[in-house]
């Protein structure tokens, strides 16, 4: 009976749909979430490819490589396909728009009504094989967008390098319609389909030529479809023939005016807009006809762009009616962000001028293989080897005269990268020099890379290069530089190259978007978000991820953007939709132990197979070669599998000899996970027991092998069909090398089916409850969304309240207090929370997705409970307290009330508190504070507010050095806050903030304006260099090595403030006892920093706020939403089932040695403690087969790569080389 | 050890600092980037770099802007000012410190002072500089007969290519005055 009602449920309840606009990082990552989820998504993205600007970024620090791949879903991974994300993405639950705007958005969460609006394609994306023909013919060349401008490409083009999954793409605004294309397409994929405006009618009636001639002149270059009458009448016969959208009449003409064509018009095709152009006189005409309801009326004479905007807008109301409606419960803006371009204003750098200029994007370029110089590092003009190279920060960034205050976040660490990809994969790199003002590497990783560039030979010079010349003794190929350096000498160096690191702009298209649809931008235009809501906008229902909220990389773009996903599933959530349940695995274990019926179908590729490889269309050797396996029940020639006539046929043939396996040799594009798709459905077959073969591939990896010279073999001979060898083992040596590939190539296929998994199609279940340690902001936030989806939490908490730093961060009434309040009364009043506070986590038992967790009451002590908010220089007795606290964990304390709580997931968001200072000064006396302390003075007002103050401020103190090498992110924008509201109390207190680099990244940099402007003096010191601190009981004395003024300087300070940064409270212990592990900086240690951010490899354990990474609350609360966001994805699948490549143990062979544990890199092996068998997380698993290699006994195999197929592809590889071999490998003995 | 609390400062000159915190004002957002310094092309001139200058003043070091003859070698091409990345009017931060240091009849700014009363004079007598009637009298202003000797080879090396042309000084204030009139108690 309960079965049937929620059957009955689900039913009434509509599946929830998200709209993703935007197909960057963060729009694949949000859709990623929300996929696995097992939500829908429609991705929008307004260009021709996926993975936006990173498309074009080859390498990322700081692996100097990409890990897009790294986004792909782990959680039934077979929904999705599993190749580089910049070759395509696929996946059941998402639908990708490309070259798609969109247009409107109208209604409410939970429905919204969208509109979308494809550009045309003149190439069928379903036939286009991606064979390059057309481009080999295309006569027209223009710059190449996707390598910045720096290369040519054709009109007709491949819209990204790597992709393997998208057709070709027509330039409308460079083709020149010669349609040689078209016609050496094989696949006729290109059509010439009629461009939206050419679908677009008008009429223009006027009795005077001049008139009509120029309007068609006009209206035909825009793209419009131009009919002209000179009489009513003649208009009117047209009409008879025709449907005009639109038409423009005079008034005065002979025999029937334009009013009484009007009415005769309208009476025709009532849906006609018509626009009365009238002189002077007639104005009075105009306004009647208005009154029987024409458009609009022009008077004459009239300007061009008069007609053309009245066009357009009936156009854009047209095409808009043609739109495609969609309905939508939430949506997600991930549109990115523009690169400033430096040519604008007065271009100091010259760029565009002096030919060595370039953009940090153009140099990115510049270093990918696919860029202008291939393999080499060269100039742009002269094609010379680039030896020095400088880059210049902060262009079109931090500058007011552009009105860009604010800092672009990501330059910094764009030039570090380039810089060292530049110093190591180039070794005639002899100079590479970043010209900076701050340097900013704000996180845990981006000091230790800048110290590694630092090691590798990098100069970073703080000075800002003003303007750029011409070098005088090589104009082209060199640029003079000179620049004064902080003690304000003079120097200067000849570069041949100078990067200038431009910075993000907001979106102009996404400013008008949001304009339009009620969305708040900030003061730049970035979309702004309200300042408790990571990734929420003004309007509910509607989110905001990546760049478009402001100058972000990608590692707080891929958090942002999984915040977002859990936005989204809130919001559909509570509109009660519900989510795809995964289909229920399909029975395949039969179909795997019964003996394989393999049926091989070769598509002719309409005449392309036979073309490219050399052999007959109906090679009946070839196929008589494949049917010699055993298994192989029959070979079929197919033709154009891309067409669903095509398919059909092969529909007719698979029923005829019912085969459990199709393998299918075709183009590139089959492989295509969707396509596959198509035809296992089309089959009656799982997916894994459909095989695709790329045999086209065959014939360009013959063109380059063809210039070996063979003894006896000649290379393009003519194939002829051999047909008096009746007694066939090979394929004929007729055949082309090509075809003998091919057919090496299908065998792969056919063992890769052979071999299938034994997969029985059940996974393990999932424990739907999750385990959150760590009560402040980020644990609460996280176990609220993780309750508002629907499943039960466990909150624990060490101290005796919740809220964490949160407390003593906002003790006072305030929006920041109100929010911690609200956030509390949500979780302990939420039916789905248990908080357990003054409780420790630990001793975990059990296998990833298991777990069993033993929560410990911690002992109350006078000293616990006062602990939030201590100053160290207050009471130096808290560490010892601390120590005792910490030593509890170990030894779990035996009470009654312990307890125990299974969990499927964890997230850790034990957060951090503020570093110890250590020594400050040789003598201690009063005035030295902590930010922590200092804030708790001017929160309590005990600041003496009648005179003026000396305040010093000492950024950096034991932080960014040694062992914790690490900018903490918040001090800065912390210490300029109090710096504010310090001088705010008095307008003569003089501050002085002492720094290495001001870490203001975003819009924080307006903070700093501010600071400065209020007269706040900022003095730089280099590491090593620290001011010194002097303390007694009558003061305390500051003294620093000021390098621009060249002197030492002292000051008596009424308060030193010492910034000391944040320290994670993760133990390796509490962490360990999951398997995740901490890094070096004692945080959390993510499977990726960029793109798996909040994950460990074991992806049941998450981490947010503070013991994740430094950061402010934003920060921490993306995190805590992003780590809700994965750990929803996986409570909200009833099972986790294996993929299609999956490690597997033959329990009966293993021996229990445990060499493979540690060689698993990702620890997805374990041993169950109560089976005491090998196990394997699903999750973690990724099908590496080093376990395989490892095992003495064989016991370790993975599933799809078995060692009967992998020998099979190496044969095919190396088949080749072997001597003997080479001309006919399938008649060797 | 600490010596005492806080050094007793001497009273500023409330005139000056008014007028100093008038232009403090004017470079409050400075960064210290340099860019100044850099593009200066007066900077081998200055005993101090712009930003150095800047710093000074910014930490309330009036004297020692004042004791640097940096801004009133700053010939007003307005470069820095163009490229100053906070959008910074240093020209006319520049020009505000050599008001102060004429208006103060600073000694270290007599020369400089004079110089520009006798270039001003000058130019509101022809509306244009005459160099030989300029010189001369700025070198009677100087009251010092040392100073025209220094710049004698200077000037017989100038007459014989043929770049001055003496004349005699025309009488009368010329008819320019009213274009200056309205100006006067703005440079007050």
């Amino acid at each position: 009976m309960q079965i049937s009602w929620a059957w009955g449920a689900a039913m009434t309840h509509k599946i929830g749909k998200t709209l993703v606009k935007g197909g960057g990082i963060s729009g694949i990552k949000a859709s990623l979430d929300l996929a696995q989820a097992g939500y829908q998504v429609l991705l929008v993205e307004a260009s021709d490819h996926l993975g936006g600007v990173t498309s074009q970024l080859d390498r990322q620090f700081p692996t100097a490589g990409c890990g897009m791949c790294r986004m792909l879903p782990l959680i039934d991974r077979d929904q999705a396909s599993r190749h580089c994300l910049r070759r395509g993405l696929f996946h059941e639950n998402i639908e990708t728009c490309l070259s798609t705007d969109l247009v409107s958005v109208q209604g409410e969460p939970g429905d919204f009504t969208i509109a979308l609006q494809q550009q045309t394609s003149q190439v069928n994306p379903a036939l286009c094989i991606g064979c390059g023909q057309c481009e080999a013919v295309c006569p027209k060349e223009v710059p190449d967008p996707f390598n910045a401008g720096l290369t040519k490409r054709k009109a007709i083009y491949r819209p990204c390098p790597q992709s393997f999954s998208y057709a070709y793409a027509i330039d409308g605004n460079a083709c020149n319609g010669c349609r040689a294309c078209g016609e050496v397409c094989p696949t006729h994929a290109i059509q010439f389909v009629a461009q939206e405006r050419e679908t677009f009618h008008v009429l223009v009636v006027d009795d005077e030529k001049i008139v009509r001639d120029s309007m068609k002149e006009w209206l035909t270059e825009e793209g419009y479809q131009v009919h002209t009458a000179a009489s009513g009448q003649k208009a009117l016969d047209l009409m008879a023939e025709n449907h005009f959208h639109m038409m423009l009449t005079d008034i005065k003409m002979p025999g029937m005016d334009g009013v009484e064509l009007l009415t005769r018009a309208k009476a025709l095709q009532p849906d006609i807009a018509v626009v009365m152009m009238t002189a002077y006189a007639a104005v009075e005409s105009a306004v009647a006809a208005m009154k029987q309801g024409a458009l609009e009326y022009v008077i004459k004479p009239f300007a061009p762009e008069t007609v053309l905007a009245l066009v357009d807008k009936r156009f854009g109301e047209f095409a808009a009616a043609n739109a495609r409606k969609e309905t939508v419960d939430a949506l997600i803006l991930a549109s990115g962000s523009d690169l400033f371009t430096p040519d604008q204003g007065i271009n100091p750098y010259g760029y565009g001028r002096i030919p060595g200029v370039v953009t940090s994007l153009e140099f990115e370029r510049m270093l990918s293989a696919a860029g202008p110089g291939r393999t080499q590092l060269v100039h742009p003009v002269t094609g010379r080897q680039i030896q020095r190279i400088a880059w210049f920060q902060c262009v079109g960034s931090r500058d007011l005269t552009y009105g860009s205050t604010f800092c672009s976040s990501v330059c910094c660490m764009i030039s570090i990268k380039q810089s060292m990809l530049a110093k190591t994969l180039y070794p005639q790199v002899a100079d590479a020099c970043i010209f900076y003002m701050d340097m900013r590497t704000p996180g845990k990783d981006s000091e230790l890379y800048a110290d590694q560039a630092r090691q590798a030979g990098v100069d970073f010079v703080r000075a800002r290069v003003h303007s750029l010349a011409p070098d005088a003794t090589d104009p082209v190929a060199g640029i003079h530089v000179r620049w004064a350096d902080l003690s304000g000498k003079m120097s200067d160096s000849r570069f041949d190259l100078v990067v200038l690191a431009v910075g993000q702009n907001p979106d102009t298209m996404m400013q008008a978007f949001a304009k339009d649809h009620d969305i708040d931008t900030d003061a730049w235009g970035f979309v702004q978000s309200p300042p408790f809501d990571p990734a929420d906008t003004s309007r509910p229902g509607i989110f905001a991820c990546g760049t478009v909220t402001g100058p972000k990389d990608i590692h707080a773009s891929v958090i942002q953007a999984s915040a977002a996903a859990m936005s989204a599933m809130e919001t559909m959530a509570a509109a009660g939709r519900r989510t795809l349940s995964a289909d229920t695995a399909p029975s395949d274990f039969a179909m795997a132990v019964e003996q394989p019926r393999i049926m091989v179908a070769v598509c002719r590729c309409n005449g392309l197979l036979a073309k490219n490889l050399d052999m007959p269309e109906e090679p009946a050797p070839f196929c008589r070669f494949l049917a010699q396996d055993p298994e192989v029940v029959q070979v079929e020639m197919a033709d154009r599998l891309c067409e669903s006539a095509g398919r059909q046929m092969l529909g007719q043939k698979i029923e005829a000899c019912h085969p459990n396996r199709l393998v299918v040799a075709a183009c590139g594009p089959c492989m295509r996970m969707d396509k596959i798709r198509v035809l296992a459905e089309l089959a009656n077959l799982p997916v894994r027991c459909v095989a695709a073969v790329d045999v086209m591939a065959c014939a360009e990896i013959r063109q380059d092998r063809e210039s070996v010279k063979v003894p006896g073999h000649e290379p393009g001979r003519q194939a002829e069909p051999d047909v008096a060898e009746p007694k066939i083992q090979g394929i004929p040596r007729m055949y082309h090398m090509k075809a003998r590939q091919a057919a090496r190539f299908i065998q792969t296929g056919i063992s890769r089916v052979k071999t299938m998994s034994l997969n029985k199609g059940t996974g393990e279940d999932v424990v739907c409850r999750a385990l959150v340690v760590g009560g402040g902001i980020a644990g609460m936030t996280a176990a609220l969304a993780i309750a508002g989806q629907g499943y039960a939490v466990d909150l624990v908490e060490k101290q005796a309240v919740l809220g964490g730093n949160l407390v003593w961060l906002h003790p006072g009434p305030g929006e920041g207090r109100t929010f911690l309040e609200q956030q509390k009364e949500a979780v302990l009043s939420h039916a789905l929370i248990r908080v357990h506070t003054q409780t420790l986590a630990g001793g975990t038992t059990g296998r990833p997705g298991q777990w069993t967790t033993r929560l410990i009451p911690v002992p109350e002590t006078k000293e616990s409970l006062n602990r939030a908010g201590t100053d160290p220089f207050e009471k130096q007795a808290v560490k010892s307290i601390d120590k005792q606290a910490a030593g509890s964990s170990d030894k779990p304390v035996s009470g009654s009330s312990e307890s125990f709580v299974r969990h499927g997931v964890v997230v850790l968001a034990v957060g951090g508190t503020q570093a110890d200072p250590g020594i400050v000064t040789r003598n201690t006396g009063p005035g030295i504070y902590t930010q922590q302390g200092f804030q708790q003075i001017l929160d309590n007002g005990k600041m003496d507010t009648q005179s003026p103050l000396q305040v010093a401020m000492i950024q950096c103190w034991g932080s960014r050095e040694k062992d914790r090498n690490y900018c903490s992110r918040v001090c800065c924008p912390r210490a300029l806050e109090q710096a504010l509201f310090v001088k705010d109390l008095h307008p003569d207190t003089r501050v002085m903030v002492f720094f290495r680099d001001m870490m203001t990244p975003g819009v924080s940099e307006d903070l700093y304006t501010r600071a400065r402007q209020a007269g706040i003096v900022f003095v730089s010191y280099e590491p090593g260099r620290a001011p010194v601190l002097d303390a007694d009981d009558n003061g305390c004395r500051i003294t620093w090595l000021d390098v621009i003024l060249g002197k030492t300087m002292e000051m008596i300070v009424d308060y030193a403030v010492v910034a000391t940064g944040v320290t994670p409270q993760l133990t390796p212990e509490l962490a360990g006892s999951f398997g995740a592990r901490l890094d070096r900086c004692h945080f959390f240690d993510q499977a990726d920093i960029k793109w798996q951010p909040v994950e460990a490899l074991q992806p049941r354990v998450l981490a947010c706020g503070l013991c994740l990474a430094p950061g402010g609350l934003a920060d921490c609360l993306a995190t805590a939403r992003a780590a809700a966001a994965r750990a929803v994805a996986i409570l909200s699948r009833e099972q986790i089932r294996p993929g299609r490549d999956m490690a597997r143990v033959k329990t009966a062979l293993c021996s229990l040695c445990q060499v493979c544990i540690p060689a698993c890199p990702y620890g997805a092996r374990q041993i169950d403690s109560l089976t005491r068998t090998l196990v394997i997380d699903p999750l973690a698993c990724q099908s590496c087969g080093i376990c395989a290699a490892m095992c003495p006994s064989g016991a370790a195999v993975v599933d799809g790569l078995s060692a009967g197929h992998m020998l099979d592809i190496i044969h095919t590889t190396l088949s080749d080389v072997r001597q003997g071999d080479y001309y006919d490998p399938f008649t060797q003995a | 050890m600490i010596p005492s609390p806080k050094p007793e400062k001497p009273a500023p000159d409330p005139v000056l600092s008014a007028r100093v915190a008038q232009i403090k004002d004017l470079v409050a957002s400075c960064i210290q980037c340099g860019t100044c310094s850099a593009s200066c092309p007066n900077l081998c001139f200055m005993d101090m770099t712009p930003r150095k200058m800047w710093r000074f003043l910014l930490c309330d070091r009036v004297e020692e802007v004042f004791s640097s003859d940096t801004f009133s070698m700053c010939s007003s091409c307005y470069v820095c000012t163009l490229r100053c990345p906070r959008g910074l009017p240093l020209t006319r931060a520049m020009a505000g410190l050599k008001q102060i240091g004429f208006h103060l009849h600073m000694a270290r700014f007599r020369r400089a002072g004079l110089f520009y009363g006798a270039f001003m004079d000058n130019i509101a007598q022809y509306g244009r500089v005459r160099e030989m009637e300029m010189m001369t009298r700025y070198f009677l202003a100087l009251k010092d007969p040392l100073v025209p000797l220094g710049y004698a080879a200077m000037g017989v090396r100038l007459l014989a290519k043929n770049k001055l042309r003496p004349r005699l000084p025309s009488r009368g204030r010329g008819k320019l005055a009213h274009l200056f009139e309205p100006l006067d108690p703005q440079e007050q």
